[in-house]
C-alpha cells in the first residue's frame, strides 16, 4: 500500500509539470497563470504568426532528420562490422561510439566549437549537424547491436545459396529483420537532436537557430505564454514519438516473467 | 558420370588444420554421406563445397566447371542448414519462391513452384503460415523443399536430422532417401550419426583430423574398415592381435584384427567349438538383454571383449563365470598397416 | 560469407573517419589547449586556476552534492515506483500507460520540463500556494534560485532512467528464486534484502551511474532554475566559451568536468565487474 502510494505520488510528480506547461498554453491572460484562465488557442496563433519560431522549427526538424539519416549511415556499417567480425581495437571503437551517451554534452560542443573555428567550421549548419551526428550516432547503434544474431548469418548464407547476391542478400533478409530497430531507434536520435540545447548553443546564432535554444533564451529574460504553446508543441510531437515507438517495438519490457 | 570433382582441398583456421589436401569424386545422383566426429572437418568440407568458405588450395569442379572461386550464389547447388536458416520475415510460400525468385521467375509463376516442391514434402497446406509458427519437423521440411525448389544437380545437407526427435528422424530418413531417388539430385549429408549414414548412403566417406580416412560402400565400410579409426567410429570392434595372414592369433600385437560383436560366440566348453575356429579363454564381466538383443562383456587377460547374438542367454552366462571366446578367422578383417 | 578484410575496411572506414574528425581529433584540441598559454607555451596555469582557487573549490562542491543528492533521490523514488510497474501493476494497458508517462519527459526538451518547474516553484507558483493552503508554511518558500530548486528539477529529469534500469533488472528476476527464500523460511523483507535487492543492484548501479553522469554535467536545469544565483561546473565551463572567450581557461574547465564524468564510469563499471566476480566465485 505504502509502495503504491509513492509509487503514484512520484508518477503524478513526473506529469505534473508537463500538464502544467499545457495548462499555461491555454490560459487567456498575459502572464503565466496555472490553472489557466479561461481557455483559448489564441497563444497558438500568436507563434504560427511568428516567423522566427516557424524557422528555427524549420531548422530544428532540418537538423534533426538530416543527423538522424547520418547517424543511420555511420551506425549501420559500425553495427555490422561490430557484431560480425572480430578484430584488434573492436572494444576501443565500442567504447568511442558509445561515449557520447555518458560524456557532457557541453564539453563536446566546446570542443567542435574550439576546433571547428579552426578550419572555418562554426555557426553554420555544417557545425551544427556535426555535432548532432555525434551525439545521436550513439542511440542508432545501441539499437541496432543487439539485433544482429547469429541465425541471421545462416539466413544470409541461405538467401546466397538460393541465388540472391550480397547486396540483394542485404535489403531481402538483413534488413527486414533489422528494420524496426533502425526505426526506433532513429526516432530515439531524431528526438535527442530536436531537443538539444547544450551542443547546439555553441553555434546557433540569430538567424540560425533551434526551436530549444530559442526556447532557452527567451525563457531566461522574460516568459510569457506564447513559450509555453510552443513547448505544448514540442510535448505533442514527443507523445506522437512514442506512440509510434510502442506500435514498433512495443514499451511493456517492464512486464515481469 | 562425375558430378563434383574435389582436389586436394585445404583449409586451416590460423595453426589448426581443418582440411588436410581432400579429394573425393562423387557420381551423378549418388547418395554420399560424409561422417566423423566433430571437428573432423565435415562441416567444414560442405562449407567449401556450397562456397560459404573459400579454400587455401585446391579445386572443386561441378559438372565439369570450375567453381573455386565462385561465390554461393552462382554455385549449381543448394543447402539444407543444420538449423535450416529460415527466413523469419516470410510466410513458408514466401520462403519457398525465394529461390526462384532470384532466378528470374515471376512471382506468380515462382509460387507455383513453390508449392509444387511444397506438395512433394507434405506441406502444401501450411504455404501461408509464418516458419516461426512450426514444429521443428515441419520447418525440416520447409527448408528442404526451398532447397529443392531450384531443382539443383547438388544438394548439401548439414546435419538436417540432428535436431529432430528419435521416431521422428526415422521417418525422415526414409523420406529424405525416397525424395533422393524420385528426383535424381545427388546429395552430400553431412551427419555425426553412424546409423543414419549407414541406412542412408551409397558411399560413406568417414573423415578424422580433417583427412578422409576411407571412402566406400556402407557395408565395405563396416565390414572391411581400412583403419583403426574407422574400425572403432563405425559400430563396435574387438580388436585382437592376428599374424598377417589372418588365420592365427598372434602372441606379439603384429597386426590388428578387427571382429564385430556379433562374430563373437561364448562357449562353456571347449569342445563346443566347431572345426577351424580360433578361441581364447575370457571371463564374463557383464551381460545386458536389450531389445532382443544380449551382449556378453568379457575380459580377456588385458584385452576387453564384446559378444552380441539374438535371443536371451543361458542361465549359467553370469558375471564372474570363466568361458571360451571363439571365433572363425574367416569374419576377421585385418587392418593395413 | 568470404569475410575479407577489405570488407571489414569499407565497414570501418565510414564510422571512424566521422568520430575521429568530429569527436576525437577536436576532445584532443581541448586537452592541449587546457596545457598551453594563449601564445602557445606550455603550461599547467589553467588546471592551477581551476583546482587551487576556493571558489572553484566551491562551484565543484555544489556540482558534486547537487549530483549525489540527485542520485540518492531517484534510487529512493525510483526503486519503489519501477517495483509498482512490475509487481504491483497487474493491467497490462495500464502498465503500458504508466511507461509511457515516464518516457514522455525524457523526449521532451530540458527547457519545456525546467520551465514547467518554473511555473510550479515561482512565489505565486502551484507549491507554494498548496503549501500555503494546507498552512505548512506561513509565507511562500523561495525556490528559484537555491539548491533545493535546482534539486527538484534535476530529480524530476533524471529520474526516469533509475526507474527504467531498475525495473529492467527487477523483471529479470526469477520469481522461483523468491519462492525459494521464502521456502526456505525467510520473510518477504528478508527475502528482498537477500535475494531481490541483490538480484536487481547491476540495475541500481546503471541507474546511478547514468543519473550522476548527466547530473555532473547538466547546464540546462542548473542554469534555468539557479536564476544566476548558484553556478555549477558546466555553467563556469559555458561562460568561458560564450562570453569571456577564454579557451585554454574554458579547456581546463572541460577537462575537469570529462574527468569527473570519465572517473565516476570508470569506477561504477569496476564496482559492478567486481560484484560479477564475487558472483562467480562463489
Amino acid at each position: 500500500m505504502i509502495i503504491r502510494l509513492i509509487a503514484l505520488t512520484t508518477l503524478a510528480y513526473l506529469v505534473l509539470p508537463l500538464v502544467v506547461v499545457i495548462g499555461v498554453s491555454l490560459t487567456e491572460t498575459k502572464f503565466l497563470a496555472f490553472p489557466p484562465q479561461g481557455l483559448t488557442l489564441s497563444w497558438y496563433a500568436v507563434i504560427l504568426e511568428n516567423p522566427t519560431y516557424i524557422r528555427s522549427f524549420l531548422t530544428s526538424a532540418g537538423l534533426a532528420a538530416l543527423a538522424t539519416m547520418a547517424a543511420m549511415l555511420v551506425a549501420l556499417p559500425a553495427a555490422i562490422a561490430m557484431t560480425r567480425y572480430t578484430f584488434p581495437g573492436k572494444s576501443a571503437l565500442s567504447a568511442v561510439l558509445l561515449s557520447p551517451l555518458v560524456l557532457p554534452h557541453i564539453v563536446i560542443g566546446a570542443a567542435l566549437l574550439q576546433f571547428g573555428a579552426s578550419i572555418g567550421l562554426v555557426r553554420n549548419f555544417p557545425a551544427l549537424l556535426v555535432g548532432h551526428v555525434i551525439i545521436v550516432t550513439p542511440f542508432v547503434l545501441r539499437t541496432l547491436l543487439p539485433l544482429f544474431s547469429h541465425d541471421q548469418l545462416s539466413q544470409e548464407e541461405a538467401s546466397r545459396d538460393l541465388g540472391a547476391s550480397a547486396w540483394s542478400t542485404f535489403f531481402l533478409v538483413t534488413l527486414p529483420q533489422i528494420k524496426a530497430g533502425l526505426v526506433s531507434g532513429g526516432i530515439f536520435a531524431f528526438i535527442t537532436s530536436f531537443i538539444n540545447v547544450e551542443l547546439s548553443i555553441f553555434n546557433t546564432t540569430s538567424t540560425l537557430n533551434t526551436i530549444p535554444v530559442q526556447l532557452f533564451n527567451y525563457v531566461q529574460y522574460s516568459v510569457d505564454p506564447s513559450i509555453a504553446a510552443v513547448s505544448s508543441l514540442t510535448i505533442l510531437a514527443a507523445a506522437i514519438a512514442i506512440i509510434l515507438i510502442d506500435w514498433l517495438i512495443g514499451l511493456d519490457f517492464l512486464s515481469g516473467s | 558420370m562425375t558430378l563434383l570433382a574435389i582436389h586436394d582441398v585445404s583449409k586451416s583456421f590460423s595453426s589448426h588444420r581443418a582440411l588436410d589436401r581432400v579429394s573425393l569424386d562423387v557420381m551423378q545422383g549418388e547418395f554420399i554421406s560424409l561422417l566423423g566426429p566433430s571437428g573432423c572437418g565435415k562441416t567444414t568440407l560442405l562449407r567449401v563445397i556450397g562456397g560459404f568458405m573459400s579454400a587455401d588450395g585446391g579445386r572443386i569442379i561441378i559438372d565439369g566447371q570450375d567453381v573455386s572461386s565462385l561465390p554461393p550464389e552462382r554455385r549449381p547447388l543448394n543447402t539444407v542448414f543444420q538449423n535450416y536458416a529460415l527466413f523469419p520475415h516470410m510466410t513458408v510460400l514466401e520462403n519457398v519462391s525465394y529461390g526462384p525468385r532470384r532466378a528470374g521467375a515471376s512471382r506468380k509463376e515462382a509460387e507455383v513452384r513453390a508449392q509444387e516442391a511444397l506438395e512433394m514434402v507434405g506441406l502444401a497446406a501450411m504455404a501461408p503460415r509464418s516458419p516461426r509458427a512450426m514444429s521443428g519437423g515441419q520447418q525440416q521440411r520447409v527448408a528442404l523443399a526451398r532447397a529443392i525448389v531450384n531443382k539443383p544437380k547438388l544438394l548439401l545437407l548439414d546435419e538436417p536430422l540432428s535436431a529432430l526427435d528419435l521416431q521422428l528422424r526415422k521417418r525422415m530418413q526414409i523420406e529424405l532417401k525416397q525424395l533422393q531417388v524420385q528426383l535424381g539430385i545427388t546429395f552430400i549429408f553431412v551427419t555425426h550419426d553412424q546409423d543414419e549414414a549407414m541406412a542412408m548412403s551409397d558411399r560413406i566417406a568417414v573423415m578424422s583430423a580433417g583427412r578422409i580416412e576411407q571412402i566406400d560402400e556402407p557395408e565395405t565400410i563396416y565390414r572391411r574398415p581400412r583403419t583403426r579409426f574407422v574400425a572403432d567410429f563405425i559400430g563396435e570392434a574387438n580388436i585382437l592381435p592376428m599374424q598377417k595372414d589372418g588365420r592365427s592369433l598372434a602372441r606379439d600385437a603384429a597386426f590388428d584384427g578387427v571382429l564385430r560383436p556379433e562374430n563373437l560366440r561364448v562357449f562353456t566348453r571347449a569342445d563346443g567349438l566347431p572345426d577351424g575356429w580360433l578361441s581364447l579363454p575370457a571371463t564374463v564381466s557383464a551381460s545386458t538383454y536389450v531389445g532382443g538383443t544380449s551382449n556378453i562383456y568379457m575380459v580377456s587377460g588385458d584385452r576387453s571383449l564384446h559378444a552380441r547374438s539374438y535371443g536371451v542367454l543361458p542361465g549359467d552366462i553370469r558375471e564372474g563365470v570363466e568361458i571360451i571366446a571363439g571365433f572363425d578367422p574367416a569374419d576377421i578383417h585385418i587392418l593395413e598397416g | 560469407m568470404f569475410t575479407s578484410r577489405l570488407t571489414l575496411l569499407w565497414l570501418l572506414a565510414l564510422p571512424l573517419c566521422v568520430f575521429t574528425a568530429f569527436f576525437l581529433i577536436p576532445l584532443g584540441v581541448v586537452f592541449v589547449a587546457s596545457l598551453t598559454t594563449q601564445d602557445g607555451q606550455f603550461t599547467l596555469s589553467q588546471y592551477g586556476r581551476v583546482l587551487l582557487d576556493g571558489y572553484h573549490w566551491q562551484v565543484i562542491a555544489v556540482t558534486f552534492r547537487l549530483a549525489i543528492l540527485s542520485t540518492i533521490i531517484c534510487v529512493v523514488l525510483g526503486y519503489p515506483l519501477a517495483w509498482y510497474l512490475v509487481r504491483i501493476v497487474k493491467w497490462r494497458s495500464w502498465r503500458r500507460a504508466c511507461v509511457i508517462m515516464l518516457i514522455l519527459p525524457l523526449f521532451t526538451s530540458n527547457i519545456v520540463r525546467s520551465f514547467g518547474w518554473m511555473v510550479l516553484l515561482g512565489r505565486t507558483g502551484l507549491v507554494n500556494d498548496a503549501l500555503l493552503g494546507v498552512g505548512l508554511i506561513e509565507r511562500p518558500i523561495r525556490f528559484l534560485g537555491t539548491e533545493t530548486g535546482i534539486l527538484i528539477g534535476l530529480v524530476y529529469i533524471l529520474l526516469p532512467f533509475t526507474v527504467l534500469t531498475i525495473g529492467n533488472a527487477l523483471a529479470r528476476v526469477e520469481p522461483s528464486l523468491e519462492h525459494a527464500s521464502r521456502d526456505l523460511g525467510a520473510g518477504p523483507l528478508r527475502t528482498f534484502c537477500s535475494i531481490t535487492f541483490p538480484l536487481t543492484m547491476h540495475g541500481v548501479m546503471a541507474g546511478g551511474t547514468i543519473v550522476f553522469s548527466m547530473a555532473i554535467s547538466a547546464y540546462v536545469t542548473p542554469a534555468l532554475l539557479s536564476g544566476g544565483k548558484v553556478t555549477v561546473l558546466a555553467m563556469l565551463a559555458f561562460q568561458q566559451y560564450s562570453t569571456v572567450f577564454d579557451f585554454n581557461y574554458g579547456g581546463a574547465l572541460s577537462i575537469t568536468l570529462l574527468t569527473f564524468t570519465m572517473a565516476l564510469i570508470g569506477i561504477s563499471s569496476w564496482m559492478t565487474r567486481i560484484g560479477v566476480h564475487e558472483k562467480k566465485g562463489n
